[in-house]
């Protein structure tokens, strides 16, 4: 390919956490335990990644970044371990690298233990962010006003964990939207070894608990909901500390009924699986696993799910 | 109401136990009947103790010379405790609140010590009035001294290790007092005034008994020495807000200091670094820190391998162990407390007990908590929606952050040279910083790396290609079946002969159902004879197109019976169904020699499959969009056999019948083509599918999958930037959704450039001032970035404020007024600047 990346240096002091890209694919932000957000843009004439800003965001592990849809502005959203949701924007008058660059919109500190997960709502919904943290509580925020993106609303909390988290263990939380424009505000939220699905019950405006998605057997690290593009089924992929890697079908039924089938489940990273996520069309699926590779899954012609993949970098 | 020891609720026997029983008490002997709660809950899957007390715990501190004693005081309470490995128990109240009236004046505690050696059962308690109180554990609960000195709140005290009967005493008037056990008199030995400042925390040298440090509310770390009251030793300017607690390492002449500004900081103590003016090591924590205290008697020998306990003030209730060598993630993060943590110490290298306004205190195992290190995931990855196909992932190791350059070093403490990295002190009067030495050479930062996904569908350059070239309505002069066989040249030309095959099949399809609706009837005779290899009936010749058709679903027909037949995993087999298809074209071309070119494309192209060699290139259309793509012919086709395994798959599909509908009829065979492009993930074929045959086959698609995938193909063209195609899509789709029209008008914004500067006109300066001050005018018709006025109205030449009217074709903008009546009035047809046409 004519604009192959070559592999570049973060700067990153610690573990990287999290990376992603915008909407047009021409910044990337990552995010990572030495307590700093970086924001990279992609020059096109090089196919380099130049260091758009650097700064430290929050005073612990920074785990999850995401930038909103940009028909909301340059938005750029940010959690941790300190407990905190802070929403950043991005001032084009600030030279780069500044440390400046990305003014922070406000700081949401609702949470009363540190944040696992959070994520944008589809553009469909509005400019919404979920959050979820060790409390078990589902939390979503949404700004109002476009012209005041330093106010959000605490629109609905939610309580997902029913007992409070055992210290001694490791805990795990995650969310993931369903991104489909044409079957409701619905997302699935793991906490601990339970994944469920909540959905907006039209009729009084709060989400309500649907279906469990079964047969885990071990901390749910992450929960991916796949784009739909037109199928008359949902998927969603759930990444599991017992091992294994879970396609779930969800055919939706009226009344925000699913009826659930594991479609596969795959143990080939021999080891924890970290993390989940779908393409934009939904067919292709990488899982990452504490084997340090990347795998893909993508269903053949007989729509069974296959490993087609594998994707590791040497140690340096 | 107080604990006691027998168990009983009433004032009557506290005071009497309190006061009347005789020292040292050894537990047993007294058959205790501990008092509800009093019970300690031992939690087995994690080895932690909790005893849950009546009050708010203020302080806590262990006794230096009796193991597992230790002492605990809150408001007007002061009680000793006596903790196993799996028990945490009252041994004695020493204070209770309702012990009668001669210890009312006990006042809240701030802090507590035990003596050394031996005065090691002596207690020492500062309280918040100013006096400090010792207790002798061997005559009972009454006090034995009593220091008031102090005029205010006395935060700190502590013993010296080496002359055990030194008590050093930090309040918050400034002043720092040092007492004599050995002296009767209650007045301080030696007074020594730091700065105005509240003194929070003061400690001695674990190695020295005239040697301590104190930190106070500016933040200032000072080091003294009790022989020169008046001078300070040295002074560091650590923490930017108040310094709130300090502790010195127990074997290695450094001391860790916490403070408001959310920062633990490392400094070395040893004489001759005094010139240093930062930190060796400095962590940023996530709250105002309380309380450090390194861990005693595990990996003393460096500053690296030991473990630091930390807790935070406000309503952070957890207990972070940190270490030097990992400054960003924490070993553990212990959260058990429901309230702040206001005390905690390290029993021994594995139990830290901690205390809480929670009013518990807890034993932890620190060797079972969880390491906070596994929690976090190695692989950072995510997809580039872009390029459709493309992955980022960030490897690292998970340890391969941890600093251990110092870990070799362990020299004993009195020769300890003090920064290994600056070794020549006196040579070098400044040597770098030692917080940029202390930055990690040998660790790597992690790399980002892409990778591509061998995935056909959506690749960049086959996209756009795509996304270009293809019709997605049918155009004037043109009728459905040319849009069809032009698209599949665009296919073929993007390297897609799948697809191309599947728009020539829909092409043949459409034409027959055209054909079909004029010739009623017929299609009762294709069902009967659909099976037929050779056409019988002479009245087909009479009809060239659906002549045509019907052999060729004839033959379609012959290869997939041929397929059901065989085994499925012969891929062999591929090239003999090719074989077996093959006699029947010149049949069919001999019969009817008028549609030969039409024949030769489709049974070319089928038979030819993904063979890139057999397909026919020879049609003008292919040459063309082929030169296009010369570039592309290096694409591979990636699951090589699986497209020819689905392809047989539909194939199978497409001949079940399963209605009395033809099964190749159009709305059949658009809904599985379309479902399988789907399922690839080939969202250019959906949504053109949808957009092209919508309109005339509406039972082949629901509503809501032709939307979802016009809408994934909109998002990606969005995507990738491709903003023309993207408007494209959106009016075509636009005339059978009310969805799209909704987008189309909300969502389309308009952003102009400045004429002068070439920059975006954005006017936050102006739009600031406006806000302020509404007499300023403010509009886009000039720029702030180079305060230049654009190009007027193209037909008045006066600026354009308010509604503005653009041309499409040209870009010259205008008012609507004058447009309006230079368009609509005059009944002009081009535009007044340049004379192109626009309407």
């Amino acid at each position: 390919m004519k604009d192959t990346v070559k592999p570049f240096l973060t700067h990153h002091e610690d573990l990287v956490l999290d990376v992603k890209y915008d909407y047009y694919g021409r910044q990337l932000a990552t995010c990572s335990a030495d307590q700093h957000v970086k924001v990279f843009d992609l020059d096109p004439e090089t196919s380099s990644w130049t260091l758009n800003d650097s700064w430290k965001a929050h005073n612990s592990t920074i785990v999850k970044v995401d930038f909103a849809n940009p028909e909301f502005g340059h938005l750029l959203l940010s959690i941790s371990y300190d407990r905190t949701l802070k929403i950043w924007e991005e001032k084009f008058d600030e030279p780069a690298g500044s440390g400046r660059r990305w003014r922070k919109l406000c700081t949401i500190a609702d949470s009363h233990g540190p944040l696992y997960d959070a994520c944008f709502a589809p553009a469909h919904l509005g400019l919404v962010v979920g959050t979820i943290g060790s409390d078990g509580k589902l939390r979503i925020y949404s700004s109002l006003d476009p012209s005041n993106l330093k106010t959000w609303t605490l629109v609905h909390e939610i309580n997902v964990l029913h007992s409070s988290v055992a210290s001694h263990l490791q805990s795990d939380f995650s969310l993931c939207w369903c991104p489909s424009r044409f079957s409701g505000e619905k997302l699935v939220v793991s906490a601990l070894d339970q994944a469920y699905i909540y959905y907006k019950d039209e009729s009084d405006n709060k989400f309500k608990q649907g279906v469990v998605l079964p047969e885990h057997n071990g901390l749910i690290r992450s929960v991916s909901w796949a784009p739909s593009m037109g199928r008359s089924y949902h998927l969603i992929a759930t990444a599991c500390k017992d091992g294994f890697m879970r396609i779930f079908k969800l055919v939706e039924k009226r009344g925000n009924e699913f009826e659930i089938e594991l479609l596969a489940s795959f143990n080939d990273h021999k080891g924890e699986v970290w993390k989940v996520s779908w393409n934009l069309t939904g067919t292709v699926l990488s899982s990452c696993g504490d084997d340090g590779s990347i795998r893909l899954y993508k269903s053949n012609y007989a729509n069974n799910f296959q490993c087609m993949s594998v994707i590791s970098a040497q140690p340096r | 109401m107080a604990f006691n020891i027998y168990g009983l609720s009433t004032s009557n026997s506290a005071s009497t136990s309190s006061s009347s029983v005789n020292f040292p008490v050894p537990a047993s002997s007294l058959s205790i009947l501990p008092s509800v709660g009093s019970v300690s809950k031992y939690y087995v899957e994690s080895n932690k103790t909790r005893l849950q007390t009546a009050n708010e715990i203020l302080a806590c501190a262990k006794s230096n010379e009796t193991p597992n004693l230790f002492v605990i005081g809150g408001p007007k309470y002061l009680q000793l405790l006596k903790a196993s490995n799996n028990e945490i128990s009252v041994e004695y109240d020493l204070v209770s609140q309702n012990s009668g009236t001669r210890n009312n004046q006990h006042g809240l505690i701030a802090d507590a010590k035990f003596g050394y050696q031996q005065y090691g059962r002596n207690i020492a308690v500062s309280t918040l009035s100013g006096s400090i109180h010792i207790y002798n554990l061997d005559r009972g609960n009454r006090i034995r001294t009593t220091f008031s000195d102090h005029q205010r709140a006395v935060n700190s005290i502590d013993f010296s290790a080496l002359s055990p009967h030194t008590l050093l005493s930090g309040s918050q008037d400034g002043k720092m007092k040092v007492w004599d056990l050995r002296l009767k008199n209650t007045k301080a030995q030696i007074t020594i005034i730091g700065n105005a400042d509240a003194i929070r925390c003061v400690q001695f040298s674990p190695r020295s008994g005239r040697q301590f440090c104190n930190i106070s509310d500016s933040g200032v770390i000072q080091k003294w020495d009790i022989r020169k009251p008046t001078t300070f030793e040295r002074k560091l300017n650590a923490h930017t807000g108040p310094g709130l607690t300090l502790d010195w390492h127990p074997e290695l002449d450094y001391v860790v200091s916490g403070g408001r500004d959310k920062q633990v900081q490392v400094w070395n103590m040893a004489s001759g670094t005094d010139h240093l003016r930062d930190p060796d090591h400095v962590i940023n924590t996530s709250g105002a820190v309380s309380k450090v205290s390194w861990c005693r008697g595990r990996g003393n020998g460096s500053i690296l391998t030991t473990d630091i306990a930390a807790c935070y003030l406000s309503d952070d209730p957890t207990i972070q162990i940190l270490s030097l060598g990992r400054k960003y993630v924490p070993k553990n993060v212990i959260e058990f407390h429901s309230n702040q943590v206001t005390g905690l110490f390290w029993k021994s290298p594995k139990y830290l007990v901690s205390c809480s306004k929670d009013k518990s205190v807890v034993q932890h195992d620190v060797t079972l908590e969880p390491r906070v290190i596994d929690t976090l995931p190695t692989v950072a990855a995510d997809w580039d929606h872009r390029a459709g196909s493309r992955l980022l992932f960030v490897k690292q190791e998970r340890h391969q952050f941890e600093d251990t350059r110092e870990a070799e070093v362990v020299l004993p403490p009195e020769t300890y040279s003090p920064n290994p990295s600056s070794p020549n002190l006196m040579a070098k009067p400044r040597p770098s910083l030692p917080r940029q030495l202390s930055q990690p050479n040998t660790r790597v930062s992690p790399y980002a790396l892409l990778a591509d996904v061998p995935v056909a569908e959506n690749e960049t350059e086959v996209f756009e290609f795509l996304s270009a070239n293809y019709i997605m309505e049918v155009p004037d002069g043109m009728d459905l079946l040319h849009v069809c066989e032009y698209n599949a040249s665009v296919a073929a030309g993007a390297g897609r002969y799948r697809t191309c095959q599947v728009w020539r099949t829909l092409q043949a399809s459409v034409a027959w159902d055209e054909s079909n609706k004029v010739l009623n009837g017929f299609q009762a005779f294709h069902l009967d004879n659909h099976r037929d290899p050779v056409p019988t009936d002479p009245s087909r010749s009479s009809m060239n197109t659906s002549d045509r058709l019907s052999t060729s679903v004839d033959s379609y027909d012959a290869r997939s019976k041929t397929y059901l037949e065989e085994n499925e995993n012969a891929i062999d087999d591929e090239e003999e169904d090719v074989a077996d298809a093959r006699p029947l074209q010149p049949i069919e071309i001999n019969k009817n020699p008028v549609v030969q070119h039409h024949s030769t494309f489709s049974f070319t192209g089928s038979s030819a499959d993904f063979d890139n060699e057999k397909l026919n290139m020879s049609g003008s259309p292919h040459t063309k969009f082929r030169s296009k793509s010369l570039a592309m012919s290096q694409i591979p086709v990636s699951l090589s056999s699986s497209p020819a395994k689905s392809r047989r798959q539909s194939m199978k599909e497409t001949t079940e019948p399963k209605s009395i509908e033809a099964p190749w009829n159009p709305v059949e065979l658009l809904r599985r083509s379309a479902n399988y492009s789907c399922i690839q993930g080939d969202v250019v074929m959906c949504a053109t599918l949808a957009l092209l045959f919508a309109p005339k086959y509406p039972d082949a698609f629901t509503e809501t999958e032709c939307q979802d995938w016009i809408l994934t193909y909109h998002e990606m063209l969005q995507r990738r930037c491709l903003f023309e195609s993207s408007a494209h899509v959106l009016r075509i789709a636009s005339k059978s959704y009310e969805l799209f029209t909704k987008i189309g008008q909300t969502q389309t914004s308009l952003r102009l450039f400045c004429q002068h500067c070439n920059q975006p006109i954005l006017n936050e300066v102006s739009k600031n001032m406006w806000l302020q001050d509404p007499e300023i005018e403010f509009g886009f018709w000039y720029c702030d970035r180079c305060g230049k006025a654009q190009g007027g109205c193209v037909y008045c030449n006066e600026p354009v404020k308010g509604t503005c009217v653009v041309l499409e074709r040209c870009g010259h903008k205008g008012h609507f007024g004058c447009l309006k009546s230079w368009f609509v009035e005059s009944m002009e047809e081009c535009c007044p600047g340049c004379g192109k046409q626009c309407v």
